[in-house]
């Protein structure tokens, strides 16, 4: 499946030229899988449709999520600034809710998977959006980061 | 919880049914597919109204998932009252898939 056509339309701060799409869409995994490495799997914190780590509490806030994420290995850090060896995430809230996951390359350039639809490369606050019109695409913005050693 | 004998499901699916689940099927698709998380995909109100469909949307479903998985299954759990996704499937989506076509074997709605 292409991913979806009009991402500028959903993500208004998207900069033409300025991120990358980088696969097509795929239904088999979300942000969040996306964002601890796992390609085959739809993370989910309140769907018992979806994976979520074993005795790890569910909700929707980013705290929750935050529990899921520590254990793939990740711990709360205070920012997102490049570090050499460290693999940071991102996570976004909006009214509340945890709303999306964005993971750091080596380059220092960010990672999405968008929903069911495609992965891109952006600057992170190319992906903030509070009031976009498609509820589907309001990311808000970034809560909380979190860290671990980054492998390979 | 549905149980069925073999031929159930294979009842005629109306046109008017088909031809509804599919524009309420592309409606769910374009209007849902940002959301990193499973609940509002499986509240949005397209989605609810095939859940209301209620047993003539099984064959549907089951038609749309052997063409392309989806995130059927929270609707396929609500119409069926089955869960036949064991827990270390949940999550990968072929898998899940998978396991839904051969209840829908089991219980009739084979294509």
């Amino acid at each position: 499946m292409p991913c979806l056509d009009d991402i500028e339309l959903f993500l208004p701060n998207l900069a033409p030229g300025g991120y990358q799409v980088t696969s097509d869409a795929d239904r088999r995994y979300n942000c969040i899988g996306w964002a601890v490495g796992d390609a085959e799997r739809w993370w989910d914190p309140l769907d018992d449709n979806a994976y979520w780590p074993e005795g790890v509490e569910r909700g929707e806030t980013v705290s929750v999520v935050q529990a899921g994420l520590r254990t793939a290995g990740f711990a709360h850090c205070e920012d997102g600034n490049l570090q050499d060896g460290v693999e940071k995430i991102a996570l976004f809230e909006h009214e509340g809710a945890f709303t999306h996951a964005a993971r750091q390359l080596a380059s220092g350039t960010w990672t999405s998977k968008l929903g069911k639809d495609c992965d891109i490369e952006h600057e992170l606050a190319m992906v903030e959006n509070a009031s976009g019109p498609w509820a589907a695409y309001r990311y808000g913005s970034v809560a909380a980061f979190m860290s671990r050693p980054r492998v390979g | 919880m549905i149980t069925r004998s073999p031929t159930a499901g294979k009842r005629q699916v109306e046109a008017g049914d088909r031809g509804e689940f599919e524009r309420l099927a592309r409606q769910w698709r374009e209007e849902t597919g940002g959301y990193s998380v499973l609940k509002p995909i499986v509240a949005h109100p397209a989605y609810r109204k095939i859940i209301a469909m209620g047993e003539g949307a099984l064959p549907l479903i089951f038609a749309d998932l052997r063409r392309e998985p989806d995130h059927w299954f929270n609707a396929l759990r609500e119409i069926t009252g089955a869960n036949p996704v064991p827990a270390v499937d949940r999550g990968r989506l072929e898998a899940m898939r998978d396991h839904w076509l051969r209840w829908a074997e089991e219980n009739g709605y084979a294509s």
